[in-house]
C-alpha cells in the first residue's frame, strides 16, 4: 500500500477502517478527504494493502 | 477495499454523515448538499426577488462554493450578485487565492471588485504584523468587514452573502461564550441595527459543515487550493476549532447542536436585548456606523500610526 499525503508518500502494510489509518497518522477525520484507488469513499470502509490512499487535508485555519 | 452502499440508491457510498446516520453515492451527497443551501436561504429569508447580492469572494472552498450556489440559484430565483474580494496584503497566501477568484467570477460571467488593505487602511497586514505582537485576526477581521460594508454599500447592495460555513459558527458562539460575551452572541448573524449605513450580512452555508465543501468542490470539480493563512497558527479561534472538531469525532452532531442552541438562545438574548440601552452613532472620523463615537476601524489605524 502506498499512501499519499501531500507530496510525501509512505509505504504501509495498514490493514482496517480508513478512520484508524486518520487517526494513526494524526489527523482529525474533520479535516481530511480519503480517496481510495482514486475514488472517495468514506472513512468507515475497510481498507487492504493492496488499496492506495491519497490524504488530503481541506480544513485550515484562515 | 469493503464496498459501502449508498442509504438512498444502492451504488457505492462516497461519503458516511455520521450526524446522520447515512451513508451517500457522490450524485445522492450533491443532491443533498444543493437541498440544505436552498431551505437555508428559505429559512432565513436571505435573498428576496431582485435584490443585490454582494459576496464576499476570499477565493477559499466556502465562498467559491457558495459563488458557484448563487449563481445556480440565479437560475430560479431572479437577484443580481457580484464579488467583493479584499487583499490583506498576505505574502505568499492571498495573490494564490485571488487569482482563484478571479478565475471563477470570470467562469460565471459575474463582475468581481478587489479592494486593497493598504489603499484604504494605510498598511497592509504583513506591515501590520511587524509593529505589533498581538494577533492578526483582530485586526484583520475589524479592516475586512469595514471594508467589505463600505463598498457593497458604495454599489448599492441590499445584502452581503459571506461563506462562514457550520464549523465557524459554532466556533464563534463557543468563543463568544469563552469570552463572556452574551452581546455578541445576540447580535451575530443579525444585526441589532437597520442603520441605513450597514448592509445587513446572509450566511447561506451556516448549516454546511466546513468538510462537505471540500467534498462538494471535489465531486463537481471546482478547482481549489487548499491553503492555511500563515497567521492562522496563533488565533483563540484555531484552539477552538481543533476542540471543537474532537467533539464531533467522538460525539457526532456537536456542530449542529450547537448552531440549534445558539438559534435558541439568540430569541431569548435579543428580547433582553432590547431593554439593554444600545445605541449606535456614526464614526466622527469615517462617518460609518458605529457601537462608539470612533469606529474600531479608525482607533486601529491612529493605534498603528502611534506605533514606531
Amino acid at each position: 500500500m502506498i499512501i499519499t499525503i501531500g507530496t510525501k508518500k509512505i509505504r504501509s502494510n495498514f490493514n482496517g477502517k480508513i478512520s484508524e489509518l486518520i487517526k494513526k497518522l494524526a489527523f482529525s477525520r474533520e479535516e481530511v478527504l480519503v480517496r481510495v484507488n482514486g475514488k472517495l469513499v468514506p472513512e468507515d470502509a475497510k481498507i487492504n494493502s493492496k488499496d492506495n490512499i491519497e490524504i488530503i487535508k481541506v480544513v485550515f485555519g484562515g | 477495499m469493503e464496498k459501502i452502499i449508498c442509504s438512498l440508491c444502492e451504488k457505492p457510498a462516497s461519503v458516511n454523515l455520521q450526524y446522520a446516520a447515512k451513508h451517500l453515492c457522490s450524485g445522492c451527497f450533491v443532491k443533498y448538499f444543493e437541498k440544505r443551501f436552498l431551505r437555508t436561504i428559505r429559512e432565513f429569508s436571505m435573498i428576496k426577488p431582485h435584490e443585490k447580492i454582494a459576496v464576499g469572494l476570499s477565493g477559499g472552498k466556502d465562498s467559491v462554493v457558495m459563488l458557484h450556489l448563487l449563481a445556480k440559484l440565479r437560475r430560479r430565483l431572479p437577484f443580481e450578485i457580484f464579488a467583493i474580494t479584499i487583499d490583506e496584503g498576505i505574502k505568499n497566501y492571498r495573490n494564490t487565492t485571488i487569482h482563484i477568484a478571479k478565475r471563477e467570477c470570470k467562469k460565471l460571467g459575474i463582475a468581481l471588485k478587489v479592494i486593497i488593505f493598504k489603499e484604504d487602511i494605510g498598511f497592509n497586514l504583513d506591515e501590520i504584523m511587524k509593529k505589533t505582537n498581538s494577533s492578526a485576526c483582530s485586526w484583520c477581521g475589524v479592516f475586512r468587514r469595514y471594508l467589505l460594508n463600505k463598498y457593497a454599500r458604495i454599489e448599492n447592495a441590499n445584502k452581503i452573502a459571506i461563506g462562514h460555513n457550520l464549523d465557524d459558527v459554532a466556533q464563534t458562539v463557543l468563543m463568544n461564550i469563552m469570552r463572556n460575551e452574551p452581546i455578541r452572541i445576540a447580535r451575530f448573524l443579525e444585526p441589532i441595527t437597520n442603520d441605513e449605513y450597514f448592509i445587513p450580512r446572509v450566511h447561506p452555508l451556516l448549516r454546511t459543515p466546513e468538510k462537505e465543501i471540500a467534498i462538494y468542490a471535489m465531486l463537481k470539480d471546482i478547482q481549489i487550493k487548499y491553503m492555511e493563512c500563515p497567521y492562522a497558527h496563533f488565533s483563540f479561534r484555531q484552539h477552538v476549532k481543533k476542540q471543537l472538531n474532537d467533539s464531533e469525532e467522538k460525539y457526532p452532531s456537536t456542530k449542529i447542536r450547537i448552531l440549534n442552541s445558539f438559534l435558541e438562545m439568540k430569541k431569548h438574548l435579543r428580547k433582553w436585548m432590547k431593554d439593554e440601552k444600545f445605541k449606535l452613532f456614526h464614526c466622527k472620523k469615517c462617518g460609518e456606523s458605529s457601537s462608539a463615537q470612533i469606529c474600531m476601524r479608525c482607533e486601529m489605524i491612529m493605534k498603528l500610526k502611534n506605533m514606531a
